[in-house]
């Protein structure tokens, strides 16, 4: 629940920045209302079919296709969220100034409020269909129950709708750095712990069978099956029986992220250096 | 093995030492259920009316206690010798 939560929250708190800042920007523009309800619309909808193609994907596969496709959308939801930080690192700070300049672009009539309607549309998107798979590859990783993902899923979208409005109410009130620093560390464990998950369900499949011998056994510390296991088995990946493998992937995804993340960040200093 | 009417079916099984087998679970039931092992390090669900393969390493000889993660009740062993 905590890890669906903190997934629609982050993912849906940028779609919400983006449209806070085009609701704001575009206040005096008329019927901006029903283009920006139709982007999100939109993107909500492409979303949903992606999400659909993803359970219906599920049931086509037997045998150890359950485990091959846990695996596979675990490593798509690790490299997305990847992706997600890299991103972020490089964009994080370009954003709004980038939306606040479409949203100038369209009060001055130079573009149409169709090409703002796309931009949210893709934001909704990416997002929702983020969110689908990651919320896809919790249930795989941990199981949770549907009530659980769903009550995490909405409290995150509730939350992210409330940083949309805040946006648009208190326009960048909110210090976004300072979320995304945090949310960063959270969403890099959470990779390296899918990551490490992807690993178990290959191993079970018999795809890896390398370094395949159990590094400790913690169970009388914090059990896998106890709350407290559960927990951290959702933030960071924590398992009380470790392979070789899975720590060995583990620690590669929070160094690949690290290493991938110092190189687009110093090049986005290198730049304001040269533009300022 | 089969598992139906929520109960395993035989429940005590056995298997050679230091050899990978593979178990193959039978769902007769119209439910799904989720075979799970905390010793074997397998979970796995295995849909209403259909089979699942499970893959299990090589073992050490012992017992090995596996149940239905969706039915507590359902419990069987796997002794390996």
């Amino acid at each position: 629940m905590l890890a669906a939560l903190i997934i629609v929250f982050r993912e849906v708190f940028e779609a919400g920045l983006i449209i806070g800042i085009v609701l704001a920007v575009t206040g005096s523009v008329p019927h901006r209302n029903r283009w920006i309800v139709g982007g999100v619309v939109a993107g909500t909808a492409a979303a949903c079919v992606v999400a659909a193609f993803a359970g219906a994907l599920s049931q086509l596969f037997a045998g150890m296709g359950q485990e091959l496709f846990n695996a596979a959308i675990l490593s798509v939801a690790v490299l997305m969220l990847t992706w997600h930080n890299v991103w972020m690192a490089r964009h994080g700070r370009e954003m709004a100034g980038e939306m606040r300049a479409v949203g100038q672009a369209v009060a001055d009539g130079t573009k149409s409020l169709l090409a703002l309607a796309v931009v949210v549309g893709v934001a909704v998107l990416r997002e929702g269909s983020e969110v689908a798979l990651f919320l896809y590859g919790i249930v795989a990783s941990d199981g949770g129950s549907v009530a659980s993902l769903a009550i995490g899923g909405i409290t995150g979208l509730a939350l992210g709708a409330a940083v949309c409005l805040l946006t648009y109410f208190g326009l960048m009130r909110i210090p976004p750095r300072a979320l995304f620093a945090t949310t960063t560390v959270l969403i890099t464990l959470l990779a390296a712990g899918m990551a490490a998950q992807a690993v178990a369900f290959l191993e079970r499949a018999n795809w890896l069978t390398r370094l395949d011998t159990v590094v400790w056994d913690s169970a009388w510390l914090i059990s896998d099956k106890s709350i407290a296991g559960r927990a951290l088995h959702t933030l960071i990946g924590y398992t009380d029986q470790p392979t070789e493998m899975q720590l060995l992937v583990y620690v590669a995804v929070l160094l690949v992220t690290v290493i991938l993340m110092r190189l687009t960040g110093s090049q986005q200093r290198d730049r304001a250096v040269a533009t300022g | 093995m089969t598992y139906s009417k929520g109960q395993f079916q035989p429940s005590e099984l056995s298997a050679p030492a230091d050899k990978p087998i593979a178990l193959r679970v039978k769902n007769l039931d119209a439910k799904a259920m989720e075979f799970e092992s905390k010793s074997l390090r397998v979970e796995k669900v295995v849909a209403a009316n259909s089979e699942g393969v499970i893959n299990v390493r090589a073992l050490k000889p012992g017992r090995y206690e596996f149940y239905d993660d969706f039915n507590e009740k359902a419990r069987g062993a796997l002794t390996v010798q």
